[in-house]
């Protein structure tokens, strides 16, 4: 599903984020992306999401190089990939069921269909019934969900973290993993970039460790 | 290669036309929303459009008011004989018999000074200070109107040249001197309100793409969401054309109401002066179909200053 191929990232600034990085996830494996903050968690994600390129190297998501991807192709590599952020990046200004919808809406999917999709991930995440209400009214925990039910409303092949339990406390942390965990039971394939160690190690998934940019450790299967 | 192609999943199957138009309607009416939230600002905006649109447009309109007023001008290459003060109203007579007769005239006519101080006394209002002056100082003027041919400019003026000769003449006006001479200033108003026009048009622009550059700053978040899950440049520039469409349309709009109203307000005082000079010249307004261009230019305005502005910003995002 994602294999990254001696993989290096060189900011401008000529700092280095990610060094000759080589690693593959399988179809409808669930990992986890360790290492303090600036180790370059947040830089590998972003390759993924063709939000950065890499400077050497090959990353492949669906056998289809990220790298050298037209722009005008990048919208669609995106639909592809559900991203779930710390700060739950919400639109405010709008409803819990607009902002499921955004994907779909984006996508073109008729009004029926979008529906239909909303409520079904919506009732996965366990918010239905808030359709209406508006992100600020909710709890940190159900703020995440909603960006959560965003995140797989579109049934993407993969769910990319970062950091989605940052601000939450270990009941609701455990929450939120466990239902990471169920989208992987179906199928999806699950990146999750977390420094709570404790979580991890209890939950016993594979564990991509990153140190100043390299690949300490690659625990698991792989 | 192949293989890369067949993994962009461009959704074909799920795109339909319908709900294109929906998502068509749906930024259309979510920016006019967006701006019920904040309607002073967007009034600030389109007013300062509108006043700006106005001003060319206003040149415009006068400058076709004023051709028509040329043109109602008989054509005619008019030549007014000014009679010498001690000339009789028989001798004055005679001479007009005597030019009608010439071959180069087509017909002459006698404007009487008796009639002429009484016509004057009745339009210009200077009546009691006429009636004050102890005699009539106009002159008798012979109306000529001389022959067209083919070769008019050289007959003319040889006509004229002959006429001055005459010792009964004061003075030989040709009434196509001011005509042309108007007809001179109004080619270069012309040129001047396009110049007016394309200056004023770009400060629209300019003043349509700042304010969409707020808008941009201000939705920055919103913008970085969508692109995250997925939105193509056209889906996230939409939202923004329709803003720039909203504030062209008000403002091409209001300024053809400023237009209107203006002549509206001028026309009572231009009608009574027209009147002074026997004419029932009246303002046109601006017509239907040249509001309807105005607003189009307006409307193009608004749409290319907000198309400048998000896709220099969504190139300068995507690596």
């Amino acid at each position: 599903m994602l294999q990254f191929i001696n993989v290096s990232k060189r900011y401008p600034t000529g700092a280095e984020a990610l060094k000759n990085i080589s690693f593959e996830l399988s179809h409808g494996e669930m990992a986890f992306l360790t290492g303090h903050s600036g180790a370059g968690k947040s830089t590998l994600l972003k390759l993924i999401a063709v939000l950065e390129r890499s400077t050497q190297g090959q990353v492949l998501l669906d056998k289809q190089n990220l790298g050298r991807l037209a722009k005008r192709n990048v919208p669609y590599a995106r639909r592809k990939i559900g991203m779930i952020f710390q700060d739950h990046r919400l639109l405010h200004d709008r409803t819990v069921f607009d902002n499921v919808a955004l994907p779909l809406i984006i996508a073109g999917l008729n009004h029926h269909e979008v529906k239909r999709l909303v409520r079904a991930a919506l009732d996965k995440v366990g918010l239905s019934g808030k359709e209406q209400r508006y992100p600020i009214t909710l709890s940190g925990g159900e703020q995440q969900r909603i960006g959560i039910a965003r995140a797989v409303v579109n049934r993407p092949p993969m769910i990319l973290a970062d950091e989605p339990t940052g601000n939450l406390d270990p009941t609701l942390s455990e929450e939120i993993m466990q239902l990471f965990e169920q989208f992987n039971q179906v199928g999806v394939t699950v990146l999750i970039a977390s420094h709570d160690i404790a979580l991890i190690q209890q939950m016993g998934y594979r564990t991509l460790q990153l140190s100043q940019g390299e690949l300490l450790d690659n625990h698991g299967q792989s | 290669m192949a293989s890369r192609r067949r993994n962009i999943q461009r959704p074909k199957q799920l795109f339909n036309v319908r709900s294109y138009l929906l998502i068509h309607l749906h930024s259309f009416f979510a920016s006019l929303g967006r701006f019920s939230k904040t309607p002073f600002n967007f009034m600030m905006t389109v007013s300062v459009i509108a006043i700006t649109l106005s001003l060319p447009a206003g040149l415009l309109v006068s400058i076709s008011n004023l051709t028509e007023l040329s043109n109602q001008i008989d054509f005619n290459h008019n030549i007014s004989l000014f009679l010498k003060q001690d000339i009789t109203q028989k001798q004055a007579k005679a001479l007009t018999a005597n030019l009608a007769q010439h071959p180069h005239v087509e017909q002459a006519s006698l404007i009487d000074k008796e009639a002429a101080l009484l016509e004057f006394e009745e339009y210009s209002g200077f009546g009691l200070a006429i009636k004050a002056l102890p005699d009539n100082p106009l002159p008798h003027v012979i109306l000529l109107t001389p022959q067209t041919s083919n070769d008019q400019t050289t007959v003319i003026t040889a006509l004229i040249a002959e006429l001055e000769k005459q010792p009964d003449i004061q003075l030989v006006q040709m009434d196509m001197d001011w005509l042309e001479r108007l007809n001179g200033l109004l080619q270069i108003a012309q040129r001047a309100a396009s110049l007016v026009t394309a200056l004023l048009g770009l400060a629209v622009l300019l003043i349509i793409s700042n304010t969409i550059r707020l808008e941009l700053q201000n939705r920055k978040d919103e913008i970085d969401i969508t692109r995250l899950v997925g939105a193509t440049p056209a889906f996230i520039t939409r939202p923004f054309l329709y803003s720039g469409f909203w504030y062209g349309f008000s403002g091409g709009i209001i300024a053809c109401l400023i237009v209107n109203i203006s002549i509206a307000l001028l026309d009572g005082p231009s009608s009574s002066l027209a009147n002074l000079y026997g004419s029932s010249f009246q303002l046109t307004f601006m017509s239907f179909s040249h509001a309807i261009l105005w607003v189009i230019f307006s409307v193009l305005l608004g749409i290319t200053g907000a198309w400048i502005v998000v896709s220099r910003y969504l190139s300068e995002l995507e690596s």
